[in-house]
Order: C-alpha cells, then structure tokens, then sequence
C-alpha cells in the first residue's frame, strides 16, 4: 500500500477544502473570537456531498472508504479549528454501529453518516482514566430486559444526542447498551470541556431497558468498544497531524511578515532551527498516521494496533509540542481568544486527555510488539 | 526488473539464503555490535558478494553492477542489513564508483572501475580541511596545473579509513576567482606518490579512526582529474538519490532496537528483567516508535523516488533524525547496562575477562561516542536545519 494520497484522496481533500473555507467563510465574527465554522450546517454539507461518513462500510451508509478515507477527513478536519464531533459523534459510535444488527442500529447508522449525530458513546467512568475493560455500571437481569445503574463521564459529543451507547457490567463480560436520552432514571448533565465543546456525564439510576437494547452480543462487547477506542485514536492521531501542520503553515507566515530589530522573524536562524525541528517532528507523525493507515486497511490485528498506538503516542507528542511553539513563535498575539492559534494546544490537549497520553500508548505499543513477537 | 510484492518476499529470501550459505557467524556478531571488520575479512566478504554478482549492485551492467530498480536496490540494502552483512567499500562501491561512471572518461573507467571493484584500489575521501568542514567550498588545498600534471599543496582531514587505503578521491582548487564552488576540481591521487604523508587522528574514546593527509607538492597527471576543471562541486555532490535515502540510518538503528530488546530480557533491574520494569518499557517504547515513524518516513521517501526520481530536500529530513534516533538508541543501550558499559573493547579480547560482562555490551559505549560523528559530518545537523528551513519551509 502507498504512502502519497490515491486520486480519490486527493479529490476528497479538494471538496473538504473547499467546503471547510466556505463555512468558514460564512461563519459569524463573533466579537472576540477567530471566526469557526458553524458546526451542523458543516457536518450536513460534509454529508450531502459523501464525505461525512465515506469511511463507514456501505451496510451502515457509508462508502466502504477504509481507514484512508478516515484518514483524510479527520486530518482535514484538524486543519481548521472548530468543534467539528468527528470522533466522538461519528467515529466511536460508527464503529459500534457498524458490528451492531437490527434495523435501529443500521437508521442510526445512516442518520451518522448523512452529517448528525444522534448518537454518544458513554464508557468513560469516574476515576478510571483509560480503563474502559472493568466498569462499575452494572446491567442486571430484570425480565426479559436489564436495569442498568451506574455513573458515566467524559461523553464526548454528548449534548445532542438522541441514544446513548452505555457499557456496563453484565453476568457475561462487558454490554453496549442503547440508552435513550429521555429514559426514566437517566440524568444527562451538560459540562464545558477545556477547548470550548460541551460534553456530558450521564447517571442512570436502575433504568429499564428491554432485552433489544442490548446492541452487541455478550461476548463482544469488550472487543467492539476496544476496537472502537482503537479508531477513534486513529482519528485522533490523524485530525492532530491536521492540527499541526495548519499551525506550522500559519506560524511560518507570521514569522514572514512579522519584523523585530529591523528584519522578519523568518530570518533569526534560532526561529529557523526550531521551525526545522518541528517540521521534522510533523513529517514523522504523517509518515506513521499514513502507516497506521496502511497497516489498519490490511486488516485489524495486532500490527495494525502497535501501528495506531505507535501514530498517537507520537501525535499527543508532537501536537503538544507544535501547539506550544505555534503559541510563542507569534509571541504575545499568540496568547489571545482572537488569533485562536491556541485552539490547535487545547484540541491537542483534549484529545490526549480523552484518548490516552504518550505513555499510554507506549505500553499499549509494548504488549502489542510482544504479542506479536 | 520491477518489484512487486511475491517478487520482494522471494528476493529477501534469496538474500536471507545467500548470507546463511556464506555470512561467516564471527562476521555477523561484528556486524550486529557495530564493530569494523579487518581487512581479510572485508576482502573476503567482497569476494563472496562478487562471485555472485552483488559486489557492486548499483553500478551499471557493464562495470559488474546490477540492472535493478530503486526499489529492488532499497530492498537489498535493507535485507543485507537486517541479515546482519558487514556494510564494506562505502567509498569505493557507493562513492568512486558511481562517480566515475557518470563523470570519468573511458580511459579512466577501464583503469580505475575493475580495480575499485575487486578491493584492489582501498578509497578514502579527500574532502575537509581543517578550515573547511560543513562549509566545504572554503576548501583551500591547491592544485596548480603544471604541463600534464597538476601540483598539489595543501592537507585533508578527517579521513576516516585513510590508513586503510592505498587511493584518495580529493576536491582541490584549481581557481580562486569567482564563487568558491566555482574553482573546485575532482582528483584521483594514489597515496604512494612522492609527498604525500599522513598522520593519525585519533577518536576521543581511543581507536585511530580518522588521519590528516598532507601534500607537498605532489604531482598528479591531469588525466587523473574527473571531469572539467572547477567542475568538482557539482561532481561531488551527485552522491546517488537512492543513497540519499539510506541518510536515514534506519538499518544501523534497528539493529540497536535489536540489541536493546535482547538486553531487557538479560539485564536486571531490582531483580527483575528490565522488559519488566515499567520507566524502562517507557524508554524502550519511546526508542521503538521514533524508529517505526523514521521507517515510514525512509519507505516513504522511497515511494517519491521511484515515482519523482528524487527526494529532494527530504533527505535532509532524514539525515537530522536518523541520527538522533541513532544517538538515542546508544545511549539507551549504555544506560540500561549500566556498570556493563565499562569494560573498554580490549577487555574482550581476554575470553576470561569477556565472560563475565554480557556479549552485548561489547562496543556499546564505543558506538555512542562514534556516533557523535555523523552529526558533524557531511553537513552538520545545523546544515540539515538550514536546508530544511531555507528549502521546504521558505523561511
């Protein structure tokens, strides 16, 4: 498999080019703020002409566009700043979705793909960090149905969502529920996350649920929010690349325009080094994304994850690192709401915070390594 | 011949194969700790690669080269590697070579390439001065045209394996007007001539690695030079694209990762291997992913060579962090060793000695520091920056 983008790659990033500079375009100066494109007019453009959900395979409404396809619109995405709820509205619950059976599961589905996002992904727990494999929520037997109890945080994504997907504890390993938003017992509670998207904690207090709720089989359950998590770090390595390479880009053109001491930043051979360093860091996070990519089309085992933790672990990296520099290479200006060159180290931050740290993914690369050994 | 994916398996096999039949085990051990090899052992590894026509893969057909593709030859390199083949003749069969195939004339490929092929003619480079390193066009050693030869004045430094060699390829000035790299000719000189003398300079961590070369008014024939004269720059830095590629390192440097995963299973930490300890498993991993994203990245850039027939300035992309990644795997293999680091490599030579340390910790310490060289040589990783910065990012 190759590196450099495929025709269909190319054109993908052309359309999603132009609608992001449209929207961009369009969207409301607000007093004080870098203008951001409004995000659901964006999400339904990105929907109508295929592209929101190219990556899904075709039984869920997609265009069986792969990882590649993934690839492309979150590194897109990540070019420009704005809450865009690619991976917790689309990616995570698209990849449970697409194992799921039953007619709801597939509605939800092309409702995902088409640009909305009706559905949230619940299986983050207080005090757990990144353990998603023993939650606390518990799904007891009640009929032919369950009650589910237990508490939910850090869903991203989740303020307008119409169903949740809830894991929890089952006598049989690890279940995915379907939780409607307006289920008796359940309590949706809106918080404001660090880069300015508003995510939610959710507690269901015995709620009841039918047999059919149950969206993946007993024994999947695990596997699919793991494989799940897998795509969404993916996304996340590839919408940081994004993220970095539109922050270096608009940094370089600062440092061509900006004069100090009689001649521009560009010319400061200390600028110079560090600029070299950083593009050196942010094309080897693209050559391993592209990696990542490549490795997760051939098939999803065990080289294909070491390569995805091995594409995040460098992301989380390299985003924090660039997201920094972008800031103090435009020096004070860099600081304000209004520039917004600070949106590439808070969506870097969230998505490391959210996914998992460098270390974290440095063990997770490890065992994968060693397994495959 | 183009490589395709059943084509590239059965070729590595082939490799495999071939070093399995004729890779003396002593030669791989030397190879897979960093160490040099000596000179019976070069010759004769040289001997085998030519019997079945790989000496000297990337020269063209007619010289005893090969009519591969790039990717064919990256497969080769990088095969040859991981099989743990010595890596010989850098400036014979991947420098002098090249260039007089595409520069010299016919006289100068019938004489020079059949010698340079079989180890007859041992190379060395003739580049820095003491006043010229990473700012070579400065170079100020003069040839000065005297009927049909050329006098030559002046000292080269840092040539590595100059004690080993019999030739030396120089750039000379042969101008002092107009721009420095305009005045810069390519010659050929045979290091018995009258005037030329030499001393050894000695690395920091102890062994005779590089020499000065001084000239005294030694006489060259002008049918020595390679191409025009003041024609040397250019000529000089022709270095083949698909050589660009392997400025990366990455086969020296997955090696070291090799070396770092067998330790952590040897060497203890609070009683415990090391691939148990967790800060350790950080580091390691750490080392690991770099190593992977610059694997990704040398593939990558042999994907545009085959389709652009160049990488341009990316391979300064790769030199910069190919020897870091390098540096840092020497020195993680260093830290976990610890005490076993400090036996210095005459130490192995005593078998009784040896016993006690790890076979792996031979030459570790000594590869961290001779690795402190290549981010001064051929251009310094502030050059590589410079390039970077003033060539792709348009600062």
């Amino acid at each position: 498999m190759r590196f450099a983008a495929t025709e269909e790659e190319v054109m993908v990033q052309d359309m999603l080019g132009r609608a992001l500079k449209e929207a961009t375009e369009a969207a409301l100066r607000i007093q004080g703020y870098a203008p951001r494109p409004e995000p659901e007019a964006l999400r339904r453009k990105l929907g109508d002409l295929g592209l929101w959900g190219a990556w899904l395979p075709e039984s869920a409404g997609g265009a069986d566009g792969g990882p590649r396809m993934l690839m492309t619109l979150a590194r897109g995405l990540g070019r420009m700043p704005m809450f865009h709820g690619l991976i917790g509205a689309g990616v995570l619950p698209g990849a449970i979705l697409s194992r799921a059976e039953g007619a709801e599961a597939t509605g939800l589905a092309s409702r995902l793909a088409a640009g909305e996002t009706p559905v949230a992904v619940a299986a983050m727990e207080p005090g757990a960090r990144w353990d998603l494999t023993s939650p606390e929520t518990r799904a007891e037997p009640d009929g032919t149905g369950v009650r589910l109890t237990g508490t939910k945080v850090h869903v991203a994504d989740g303020a307008s969502a119409e169903v949740f997907i809830v894991s929890a504890r089952t006598d049989r390993g690890i279940g995915l529920f379907l939780v409607p938003a307006g289920a008796e017992g359940l309590t949706v509670t809106p918080y404001p996350v660090t880069d300015g998207t508003t995510w939610v904690t959710l507690k269901a207090d015995g709620i009841a649920l039918p047999g059919s709720a149950r969206l993946i089989g007993p024994d999947d359950g695990a596997a699919t929010l793991d494989k799940a998590f897998t795509l969404a770090a993916f996304a996340a390595s590839a919408e940081i690349l994004g993220s970095c390479e539109a922050a270096l880009t608009h940094t370089l053109d600062y440092l061509r325009t900006r004069k100090q001491f009689g001649s521009p930043l560009a010319t400061k051979q200390a600028l110079q080094f560090r600029a070299a360093d950083l593009h050196t860091d942010i094309e080897m996070l693209s050559s391993q994304v592209v990696g990542a990519a490549n490795a997760l089309a051939s098939g999803y085992n065990r080289n294909a994850r070491a390569n995805v933790a091995a594409a995040m672990c460098l992301a989380v990296q390299t985003g924090d690192l660039v997201g920094r520099e972008a800031i103090h290479m435009h020096g004070a200006i860099g600081m304000t709401r209004e520039l917004g060159i600070g949106q590439h180290l808070l969506r870097a931050d969230v998505l490391a915070r959210w996914l998992g740290s460098a270390e974290h993914y440095r063990a997770q690369f490890t065992a994968f390594e060693e397994d495959a050994a | 011949m183009n490589m395709h994916l059943g084509s590239e398996a059965a070729f590595r096999a082939e490799i495999a194969e071939f070093c399995h039949d004729n890779l003396d085990p002593e030669v791989r051990r030397r190879s897979d700790l960093g160490l040099p090899l000596d000179e019976a052992a070069t010759l004769d590894w040289q001997r085998k690669l030519l019997a079945r026509g790989w000496g000297a893969p990337s020269w063209d057909e007619e010289w005893g080269g090969t009519d591969w593709d790039m990717r064919k030859h990256f497969i080769f390199e990088e095969e040859m590697a991981a099989q743990g083949a010595p890596l010989i003749g850098t400036f014979a069969i991947r420098m002098i070579g090249p260039i007089l195939q595409a520069y010299g004339n016919a006289a100068q490929k019938a004489h020079f390439l059949p010698r340079t092929l079989n180890f007859d003619y041992l190379w060395c480079q003739g580049y820095s001065e003491p006043g010229a390193g990473s700012d070579l066009a400065s170079l100020q050693t003069r040839a000065v045209r005297n009927g049909e030869d050329y006098i030559v004045n002046g000292t080269k430094i840092w040539t590595s394996a100059g004690h080993l060699a019999n030739h030396i390829f120089c750039l000379v000035r042969t101008s002092t007007e107009g721009r420095q790299q305009g005045g810069i000719s390519f010659l050929l000189i045979d290091l018995d001539t009258p005037g030329v003398s030499s001393r050894p300079v000695h690395h920091f961590y102890g062994p005779h690695v590089f020499n000065q070369f001084f000239f005294d008014d030694v006489r060259v024939p002008v049918a020595n030079r390679i191409g025009a004269e003041n024609a040397g720059w250019g000529i000089a830095k022709s270095l083949l694209e698909h050589e660009r590629l392997f400025s990366s390192r990455h086969t020296e440097a997955r090696r070291k990762l090799g070396r770092l995963r067998r330790l952590s299973h040897d060497v203890r930490i609070d009683g415990r291997p090391a691939r148990e300890d967790p800060h350790f498993r950080n580091e390691m991993a750490k080392r690991a992913i770099e190593l992977r994203a610059l694997e990704n990245a040398t593939m990558r850039a042999l994907e545009r060579l085959v389709d652009d027939g160049g990488i341009g300035p990316f391979a300064s992309v790769l030199k910069l962090r190919g020897i870091e990644v390098n540096q840092r795997l020497d020195r993680a293999i260093v830290q976990l060793l610890g005490p076993d680091a400090l036996p210095a490599e005459a130490t192995w030579e005593d078998t009784g000695l040896a016993a006690l340390f790890p076979d792996e910790a031979r030459n570790a310490a000594e590869s961290r520091y001779w690795w402190r060289g290549p981010a001064i040589a051929g251009g310094s990783q502030e050059v590589q920056r410079t390039i970077i910065s003033k060539h792709i990012l348009n600062l």
